[in-house]
């Protein structure tokens, strides 16, 4: 009864294998068919031209004024009508799409960077640390959002604009003087305070996680070096989530800033963005709806693309946390 | 001791007949289970036939994924969406339960058919006292009065030999240690009184020395209630001591029957052969490689004919592959499904 | 339980001290010389800078002490119910009484979007689930993914739009704050509750799904309850557990986003004043109205937490 020293000749023909696919062949594959994500995705890129190519597509330049045609609804000559300054709306969109995403790929690319950092650090530093980091990161998530991020925004601009004009003395670079950049470098920074929140909880707890699963320990036993370990199987795990999370994250740094404009604290005018523009079409949002709900809309379409591109990700990247 | 009104309470219903006491208590014939996935159809269960008489305590062995929890929860009628019951009958003390209505297979849940689940961390309710979930079905099936019912519960708290049962009867199922919570998982499989006990791998999540307490507790309440048991496993070992007879299944169909006795010393399917040689004795030269099954077993995504083992089986011929094996006898009450069974 | 309580309420005193002082000094360093600004505008602008009046409010303002100083005096003098003066509106109010004076009505308005938000989020969110992946589950939870993902400052004008304007269904919203069941009440509070409604309906959802599949909901089955009685007695308990805290959690994060709903409804509330105060540079209320805000935020999160363990007996017996 010793069945130990066989092996039979078509052991690998096993009857009926289903199809084995990647991880990453089935995500790609699941995300292909999720129709939201795909419209979701489409919109993104046209952003991303609309924005690259902002000036050429623009019929005309953002900062003219034709005193000739105020407050004009849309028509022919102006596809989204024009403002109280004779502006045309449809190439301060346009330009407001390129604020919009320049602004907030900052914000995302600097809040998932410290976040990762804090986050990794946290988690393999554990003990004390890591729990006075985990109390920071549930301080700054008590608050409301969007009042941390105002709250830094009023609070720092001087501080940066006098940084500012100092450097430009010492340096002579034209830009320091710009303040619309000035307004731009602060808002980054003001909701790049709040954004690592979220990157960095993600992070530690995939490390924590991971650190604990037996597979890294029986790869330590194997003799493995903890770079190697965090290379070739902390990243790709990570990866999945962070996808999802910087996905996300963009659309919600665009409500920010947005947000941030609204009130009046975030990107002054001239600077284009679509926040600005609805806080400056309110006043007569009776008579002249087109100037509230042009670059509203947009903002709403785009932020809503994101979202479903970010669900889309991950439904197709994590499988065990599909919805039912 | 057991008090007699703690007997009266577990005793089934009667028997009503010599015949119904010679009737099976779980007569199965051919049962198919499916469930339509994204990819395609998984049989999970094809053409299983069982009888179990009452007093049996009968082994259900395989590796996971063969079929034997599908099994157990299709003798409830309780199997989740979308899989669904596609051929066969279940006849549950002479009653076809595929026949009845819902509100009639409820009705049996608990006094004529019981389950006792595996991890009982999760079978019990977290945010309910476990007493009370014992309680739920006298009240439920037997009309008990919520006093009653409690006085019951306890009762039957000290009978599994769970310690101090008034206090424990309020307490919640994260407050017992990992054996007393299984005690009061058969408790509340027990309480009404079940012909058939259904034991979901009662004992894989505990360790060793619990496992032998609650397998003898499983033991002495079928000697005291009469009722059949069906013991779910992939342990042979815990088969070996406990159960008289012995179903061997593998991709969904049962491979090989028979008392246990007999299986284990002389097995007629090649499956069963090595399953019983890839088990570790404590006693054994451990110089020696490790007796395994070369390969894995199939996907059960539409099977087609000819026998499931075949990729692993050394005596494979054509006729294997093309005709799935019926059963055939070894002996009186010992069958086997393979063609070439006799080249043992 | 009253223990836990405990518990959780000394938990949240480090934080609260903590986002006061960040708040109090960033504001403080931010703001810039307030004695200078006070002494520019208050004094006669003809005599130039008065270097005198600049001291008497530096003296005033207690300007002169550390940081950290200040900020205990100030924390002290919160709990007695001051917090400071507002120095950027006219008469110098106290920042205590304007806050007394917003809050109850923006009180008001999240808590009817908050009831807004349970009435409607969750009974979504428990049809998505038991038509899981059905096409009511799809509608239902892209529906209220389109509309929270619309900024609140835009859907508030949009609606605003048709509603009022167009379709006239509800009378003219210009003049703010009409009481917690005035009809003028129903706009803004549902614009309010949208903000929340995704992740509400999401939650509950989830929730009530995870409960369906797990293995004591199928024992409670194996003893032969019916789906009715499953779901009253073993699976609404446990579902609930999620949605409390999102509810609670969205009623906290509702206060946040008041400050642009007030702006487009003209109410003047708590959200108004904040962002009345962001935009002028009002240091002191707005120091005054994160610790206010950060209170009420505990306060609703204590009120979870009560919640939660008279639900989870896990939470209350476990130390």
């Amino acid at each position: 009864m010793d069945s130990s020293s066989i092996a039979p000749a078509d052991i690998t023909s096993v009857r009926r294998t289903a199809k084995s696919r990647s991880f990453w062949d089935d995500a790609i594959y699941k995300f292909r068919h999720n129709w939201a994500g795909m419209a979701g995705l489409a919109v993104f890129i046209l952003l991303c031209l609309a924005a690259i190519f902002a000036k050429q597509i623009a019929p005309y330049d953002y900062l003219d004024q034709d005193w000739k045609a105020i407050l004009q609804p849309p028509s022919a000559a102006h596809i989204m009508g024009t403002d109280d300054l004779g502006r045309d709306i449809f190439s301060r969109v346009l330009m407001g799409g390129r604020t919009a995403l320049m602004v907030a790929a900052c914000i995302t690319l600097t809040g998932a960077i410290v976040g990762l950092l804090v986050g990794a650090f946290s988690a393999f530093a554990g003990g004390k640390v890591d729990a006075v980091v985990v109390w920071v990161i549930d301080a700054v998530m008590t608050f409301p959002t969007i009042w941390l991020a105002a709250f830094v925004s009023v609070a720092t601009a001087p501080t940066l604009k006098n940084s500012a004009t100092s450097l430009y003395q010492v340096t002579g670079w034209d830009f320091l003087k710009n303040d619309v950049m000035i307004s731009y470098a602060v808002v980054v920074f003001a909701i790049g305070m709040i954004n690592w929140t979220w990157p960095a909880r993600l992070v530690r707890s995939q490390v924590l996680s991971l650190r604990e699963r037996e597979f890294v320990e029986a790869t330590l036993a194997l003799g493995a070096s903890v770079k190697w370990i965090t290379m070739k199987h902390l990243v790709p795990n990570v990866l999945g989530s962070m996808i999802v999370l910087v996905t996300l994250s963009f659309g919600s740094a665009m409500l920010f800033e947005s947000s941030l404009s609204y009130l009046g604290i975030g990107i002054r005018p001239p600077g284009a963005s679509w926040g600005a523009m609805v806080f400056q079409g309110m006043s007569r949002v009776r008579t002249h709806p087109h100037l509230v709900l042009a670059p509203g809309i947009t903002l709403a379409v785009v932020v809503l693309a994101l979202q479903f591109l970010g669900d889309a990700l991950n439904d197709a990247l994590n499988p065990k946390s599909q919805k039912g | 001791m057991i008090e007699p009104k703690t007997m009266q309470a577990l005793q089934p219903e009667p028997f009503e007949s010599q015949a119904a006491r010679e009737r099976p208590v779980l007569d199965v014939r051919n049962l198919q289970v499916r469930y339509p996935m994204r990819d395609g159809l998984v049989t999970a269960l094809d053409g299983l036939s069982i009888k179990v008489m009452p007093g049996e305590i009968v082994g259900m062995v395989g590796e996971s994924g063969c079929g034997k929890s599908t099994a157990a929860l299709s003798f409830m009628r309780l199997i989740p969406r979308p899989g669904r019951i596609t051929g066969g009958e279940i006849l549950l003390d002479g009653l076809d339960i595929l026949k009845l209505s819902d509100k009639e297979m409820r009705n049996l849940r608990g006094p004529s058919v019981a389950m006792i689940f595996q991890d009982a961390l999760t079978a019990l309710d977290p945010t309910m006292p476990v007493g009370k979930q014992i309680a739920e079905p006298l009240q439920l099936h037997k009309g008990l009065s919520a006093a009653a019912a409690r006085a019951r519960a306890i009762e039957l708290f000290g009978h599994v030999g769970i310690p101090d049962p008034e206090r424990r009867f309020g307490q919640y199922s994260h407050e017992f240690s990992g054996g007393m919570r299984q005690r009061a998982m058969i408790a509340v499989a027990l309480s009404c009184g079940p012909h058939l006990l259904l034991a979901d791998e009662p004992t894989t999540a505990l360790d060793v020395t619990v496992q032998r307490q609650i397998l003898s507790l499983i033991r002495q309440l079928r000697d005291e209630m009469g009722a059949a048991v069906i013991l779910i496993t992939h342990d042979v070992g815990v088969v070996a001591e406990l159960c008289a007879r012995v179903i061997v299944m593998y991709a969904g169909r049962a491979v090989e029957t028979g008392p246990t006795q007999k299986v284990f010393t002389h097995p007629a399917h090649p499956y069963t052969t090595g399953l019983l040689g890839s088990t570790l004795e404590l006693t054994g030269d451990r110089s020696l490689p490790l007796n395994v099954i070369p390969g894995l077993p199939p996907e059960l995504i539409d099977l087609s004919a000819g026998c499931a083992f075949a990729p692993r089986c050394l005596r494979a011929a054509g006729r294997c592959r093309e005709e799935t094996p019926a059963l055939e006898t070894v002996d009186p009450d010992h069958q086997v499904a393979c063609w070439r069974w006799q080249e043992a | 339980m009253l223990r836990y309580l405990i518990r959780r309420i000394l938990s949240m005193i480090p934080l609260l001290i903590v986002v006061t002082a960040f708040t109090f000094i960033v504001g403080q360093y931010g703001a810039g010389d307030l004695a200078a600004y006070l002494a520019g505008t208050r004094g006669d602008a003809s005599k130039g800078f008065d270097q005198e009046l600049y001291q008497k409010f530096r003296q005033e303002l207690g300007m002169d002490d550390p940081i950290y100083v200040r900020y205990g005096r100030w924390l002290w003098n919160a709990m007695h119910g001051d917090l400071g003066r507002s120095y950027v509106m006219m008469g110098d109010p106290p920042v205590a009484y304007l806050i007394k004076n917003a809050v109850p009505q923006s009180l008001q308005l999240c808590l009817a979007a908050l009831f807004l938000v349970t009435i409607i989020g969750v009974p979504l969110g428990v049809l998505a689930a038991v038509f899981s992946n059905g096409l009511l589950d799809r509608v239902f939870v892209s529906g209220s993914s389109i509309l929270s993902s619309i900024p609140s400052f835009v859907l508030a004008p949009v609606a605003i739009i048709l509603v009022v304007v167009r379709l006239k269904l509800l009378p003219s919203v210009g003049v703010g704050w009409h009481g917690l069941f005035a009809k003028e009440t129903i706009l803004p509070a549902f614009c309010l509750a949208v903000v929340g409604l995704l992740n509400v309906v999401r939650t509950t959802r989830v929730s009530i799904l995870e409960v369906l599949s797990q293995e004591y909901v199928r024992a409670a089955r194996a003893r032969g309850l019916s789906e009715r009685l499953v779901v009253v007695k073993h699976v609404v308990r446990n579902a609930s557990l999620p949605i409390v805290t999102v509810l609670g959690m969205t009623g906290a994060g509702l206060l946040g986003a008041t400050i642009f709903i007030e702006q487009v409804f003209n109410i003047q509330g708590f959200g108004m004043m904040v962002s009345k105060g962001l935009q002028r540079g009002d240091i002191m209320t707005v120091t005054g109205a994160v610790l206010v805000s950060t209170v009420i935020v505990m306060l609703f999160s204590l009120l979870v937490d009560l919640l939660y363990g008279l639900i989870d007996p896990r939470v209350r017996l476990t130390k």
